[in-house]
């Protein structure tokens, strides 16, 4: 089938203060990466890049943000991510800066990378842990974040069962 | 968005996570609520788990844990006391995992699980598909087969109950097919070419019948071919008989009072009386002639075994359309549905032999235009599945196995003999003694299997079948002076239940098979009025073109507004429909508006004025002008009342005329305004001759040199007029070069401009019509913005609309664009060009090589075009399709 082609960028926002977090909301997010495209690449990049351009995921809690393109210019949003270093909002600056963790074609898989990119935090996490209360927390989330699949296929059952 | 994208849509996103920020549900519980879980219960059920975990944890650790992180991050600074509240304090190790594993959660809830709109057969990739999955589930891999599984449960049940109660053999079973066709034949009758029909044909349910409108093969051409050189076969059964049976003063003195001798011949003319010729007539409600109008019909009598014995008893047969059914039914005296039966053994052998010999004769003549119209034949036939040529084959005619000249003449001259026509179908008994004595197909076919020598020539001997049959010649073409005898034919009337038999042998024999489509082309070209939809004034042709209208407009409808006419700019009116009424309401007004004045010059009598006005002035109301945009005519309107009543206050020269006047008076006070079609022979012999341009004119007075060939002339025109204020002409039209007319196409009076140019350049193609504007857009406009508007309203406060969200649907109903919307504006003066008529029917004629249309003028109209326009050019008219701008040339003829 013919369709539009694009690619997903898959972001962390890290930032020192909490209230960038708190400020973060997609609206907020696409007026701050088009404003910076426009001020990198001109007003041909913010046009170009203007097409398509959607923020698909957003998680406060975590800092990650899925950002779509159009395939053609999708170059032009990732060089431009860098240069993000403070977010603006209702007055206020919070430096900020984004990492680019993973660029793909489909939602999905993106998806698939962002999972297995936390697992991976979650056991950094767990190894660089010294705290014994903490360390227990962390290792409840990291089975249960493991354990998920299986629990949610046995809920299913359940369900079908009492159907 | 519509409702069911919207529900597709979410259907689709069920399963993907959703944004989540910190504002939108904080302060439930600090950062653990995770609004990317598609079920709250979930989620809830989560919570609790983890709570327990973190209640036995003494508050102090938590802060002290949260203090070493603030440590471990660095420089993280408590805001002011009134945003503490709002954001978290500090951030813990654990709940930064347990944001992490909540959107690992949520992530695989989305990457496993199929959120598609698709089926499971449509996820797996081309390559692995294969046809057998579709019906059996473990062709599937194991992974899908229980969403598959489930998918097929919600499909059985979506699933449409099958009527497969009986297997497919069950159903082909003779027995239980005629009950099922029975069952389907309930509402709309078939005729016995049903079936034959409904595979070749694109059927349409019509008149109470399954009919078939036109083959579906591309065969336009070919019909007009077979048309004109060979033969074209339709079946006409669904056309109604009535049998009239008693003794022959008391039927004809009966029916004398539905039809006049003014249209032509009646039923009691000598050579149908006889049995010899079919008949054909106008009829009309009892006495009512000119109104109230019927419908045409074709008639037959059985022939007198003795003539001149008029004590016998006789039967009459009567050809109705079956839209005129219910009106017959209701006037006759004795209806009888006949029902074409059969017979059997033909006892006066030598009357046999004798129609079998002009039979023969038959052969020996080119065209069956040749013999007198209307003759009747009877037959004897053997049963003609028996004699069907192996091959499809054409039958040519065989000049060389006539040679009898003499005989062939005598035919021509005097036409079939009276004994001749007899036939056994008359009989009653002898018709259903032949249906149920049919040897079935199947048999048949049986005794041909078990011939010794296979495919050779089936002998039955006296077991064979005798079929009574009629054969009936139809003129063609009677009218007019070119192409006489055009499209001339046959009807073979059959007994019951021998359809089949007949037509395949006919096709065999290399006879194309017409629809409807196909008969509404030959009377076109035969310049034959069709019927029901060429009979404006009687009801079944009413009832036609309202359907006809409704039919256009739901089409019409159905194309956006830019790819479709806007019939407002165009200046049409009414492009779906005619509207008769009005045309001859206008133009009576205009006759008597512009014709009295001038005769006004001797006032006699003083009583007949008051009366005379008062016609008008009921008139009036009815005509109450319509606010049009055009000022010229808005003011014409007001003078034009008072010429009116001037007139009314003259009274034209002679004693004769005064009386034509009364009668006129008195025929339009009781017939009210009601509008008729003019048939009356003598009249349209005269128009026709009218019609044509002087040149002519010798010819038309020696067609009719019986009476003084009176000269257009005001007196006749008025004589006429008296008697006819509201009448239609069928009239033909042929363009002078461009140009293929349709149906509701205008026709219009040329002006004086149009005449000159014309006679400048003979290529003129012909003036145009300059562009109108839409008052009507605005007004769809503003209704738009105003629904939109209270729309917007709705959405802001849901209830307090009860008045105010009613008007304007109502008024939607009524506009509609690019369509004239209220009741119509004078017709005749909307466009640049007077309107005085429309047409009915109209292409490109094959037959002639030009377009033609037929259609009806406003008598008035005619006369009042035909005494203004000079003789060299008289009868030249304007022809404007409905989609178009430009005029057309035309010339006009009355055809008698």
């Amino acid at each position: 089938m013919v369709r539009f082609k694009h690619r997903y960028l898959l972001c962390e926002l890290v930032s020192d203060d909490s209230r960038c977090r708190l400020s973060l909301d997609d609206r907020v997010l696409s007026s701050l990466v088009r404003d910076t495209i426009s001020r990198v690449h001109g007003t041909f990049g913010a046009a170009a890049c203007s097409i398509g351009f959607a923020v698909r995921y957003l998680n406060a809690y975590t800092g990650i943000v899925l950002l779509r393109c159009r395939k053609e210019f999708y170059q032009l949003v990732w060089s431009a991510l860098p240069f993000i270093t403070y977010l603006e909002n209702k007055g206020h600056r919070y430096p900020c800066f984004f990492n680019t963790l993973h660029v793909g074609g489909t939602i999905r898989t993106c998806q698939k990378f962002l999972i297995q990119y936390n697992r991976r935090q979650l056991l950094i996490l767990l190894q660089n842990c010294t705290d014994e209360g903490e360390r227990e927390a962390i290792q409840k989330s990291v089975t249960r974040s493991c354990l998920l699949e299986e629990e949610e296929e046995s809920s299913e059952e359940a369900a079908e069962a009492m159907e | 968005m519509s409702n069911a994208k919207e529900r597709k849509h979410a259907k689709k996103m069920r399963n993907q996570p959703t944004n989540v920020t910190l504002s939108s549900g904080f302060g439930a519980d600090k950062g653990v609520k995770h609004h990317n879980e598609p079920h709250p219960g979930t989620s809830r059920q989560w919570q609790t788990r983890v709570n327990p975990h973190s209640l036995p944890d003494p508050d102090v650790n938590e802060q002290s844990s949260s203090k070493m992180m603030f440590r471990k991050k660095g420089g993280w600074k408590a805001g002011p006391e009134g945003t503490s509240q709002e954001i978290p304090k500090y951030i813990t190790a654990s709940t930064f995992a347990q944001a992490r594993a909540a959107e690992i959660s949520a992530m695989l809830k989305a990457v496993t699980q199929k959120s598609s709109n698709s089926l499971v057969f449509q996820t797996l990739p081309r390559h692995m598909r294969r046809r057998a999955m579709s019906h059996n589930v473990k062709r599937l891999p194991r992974r899908l087969q229980e969403i598959a599984q489930k998918e097929a449960e919600k499909t059985v049940h979506q699933k449409k109950e099958h009527s497969k109660n009986k297997c497919h053999k069950a159903r082909r079973c003779h027995m239980n097919r005629t009950l099922e066709f029975n069952r389907r034949q309930k509402k709309n009758i078939w005729l016995e070419t049903h079936i034959w029909h409904a595979k070749r044909f694109h059927m349409v349910k019509k008149w109470g019948y399954c009919l078939g409108e036109r083959p579906t093969v591309k065969s336009h051409r070919a019909c007009y071919r077979a048309m004109t050189n060979r033969c074209l076969l339709q079946d006409l059964s669904y056309y109604c008989c009535l049998e009239l049976k008693g003794k022959e003063e008391e039927i004809l003195k009966a029916l004398s009072e539905m039809c006049s001798i003014d249209t032509g011949l009646t039923f009691a003319a000598v050579h149908c009386l006889s049995g010899k010729r079919q008949g054909s007539l106008v009829l009309y409600r009892a006495n009512k002639y000119p109104r109230e109008m019927l419908g045409p019909v074709t008639f037959i009598w059985k022939s007198q075994r003795t003539p001149g014995d008029t004590s016998e008893s006789r039967q009459l047969w009567i050809w109705l359309h079956p839209t005129l059914k219910q009106v017959g039914e209701n006037t006759e005296e004795t209806p009888h549905r006949w029902w074409i039966e059969t017979c059997k053994n033909p006892d006066s052998v030598s009357l046999h032999y004798r129609q079998e010999a002009v039979f023969e004769l038959l052969g020996g003549i080119t065209s069956p235009a040749e013999i007198p119209a209307g003759t009747i034949l009877g037959l004897t036939v053997g049963d003609p599945r028996i004699n069907l040529p192996p091959k499809k084959s054409k039958a040519l005619p065989n000049p060389e196995k006539c040679q009898d000249n003499e005989k062939v003449r005598q035919l021509l001259l005097e036409g079939v003999p009276v004994e001749c026509t007899h036939s056994f179908i008359w009989n009653q008994d002898i018709c259903k003694s032949v249906t149920e004595n049919k040897i079935l197909d199947q048999d048949l076919n049986r005794m041909r299997s078990e011939l010794l020598v296979p495919g050779s020539q089936l002998i039955l001997g006296p077991h064979e079948s005798k079929i009574p049959i009629l054969l009936i010649q139809q003129p063609g073409k009677v009218t007019g002076e070119d192409r006489l005898g055009w499209g001339s034919g046959w009807d073979v009337l059959l007994p019951k239940g021998w359809g089949m038999a007949f037509w395949i042998p006919f096709i065999y024999r290399g006879a194309r098979v017409g629809g409807l489509k196909e008969s509404a082309v030959h009377s076109q070209y035969k310049r034959s009025p069709s019927v029901p939809g060429d009979f404006p004034d009687c009801p079944a042709g009413m009832l036609f073109a309202e359907e006809q209208a409704k039919n256009l407009l739901e089409k019409y409808k159905r194309r956006p507004p830019a790819k479709r006419p806007n019939y407002v700019k165009l200046g049409t009116l009414a492009p779906f429909f005619c509207p008769w009424e009005q045309l001859t309401q206008d133009w009576e007004l205009r006759g008597q508006a512009h014709e009295e004045p001038p005769v006004a010059s001797s006032p006699n009598g003083k009583e007949n004025d008051l009366r005379r006005s008062e016609m008008p002035c009921a008139l009036m109301p009815k005509k109450t002008p319509q606010p049009s945009d055009k000022v010229g005519t808005s003011i014409d309107y007001p003078r034009e009342a008072e010429e009116v009543m001037d007139a009314g206050c003259q009274e034209p020269v002679g004693p004769e005329s005064i009386t034509d006047q009364e009668a006129s008076e008195n025929h339009v006070a009781a017939t009210g305004s009601q509008l008729c079609v003019l048939r009356s022979r003598k009249l349209l012999k005269q128009l026709s001759a009218w019609c044509g341009p002087s040149s002519e004119d010798n010819r038309a007075a020696w067609r009719a040199p019986g009476r003084a060939q009176q000269g257009l002339t005001r007196e006749a025109c008025l004589s006429i007029l008296c008697h006819f204020p509201r009448a239609l002409v069928w009239v033909s039209l042929s363009l002078l070069s461009k140009g293929s007319p349709e149906p509701h196409t205008m026709i219009c009076v040329p002006t004086k401009e149009d005449f000159l140019q014309l006679r400048k350049d003979w290529h003129y193609c012909g003036p145009q019509e300059s562009k109108h504007s839409d008052p009507f857009k605005s007004k769809i406009l503003k209704q738009k913005e105003k629904k939109k508007r209270e729309k917007r309203q709705k959405l802001g406060h849901t209830s307090s609309d009860g008045l105010a969200g009613e008007e304007p649907v109502a008024g939607q109903e009524a506009l509609t664009l690019g369509l004239w919307s209220g009741p119509l504006p004078r017709v005749t003066l909307h466009c640049s060009r007077t309107l005085l008529g429309f047409v009915t029917q109209g292409d490109f004629s094959m037959a002639v090589g030009c377009g033609e249309a037929l259609g009806f003028v406003s008598l008035t109209g005619l006369l009042d075009v035909l005494s203004s326009q000079p003789a060299a050019q008289r009868g030249l008219v304007l022809l404007r399709p409905p989609a178009s701008l430009q005029y057309r040339f035309a010339r006009i003829a009355i055809e008698v």
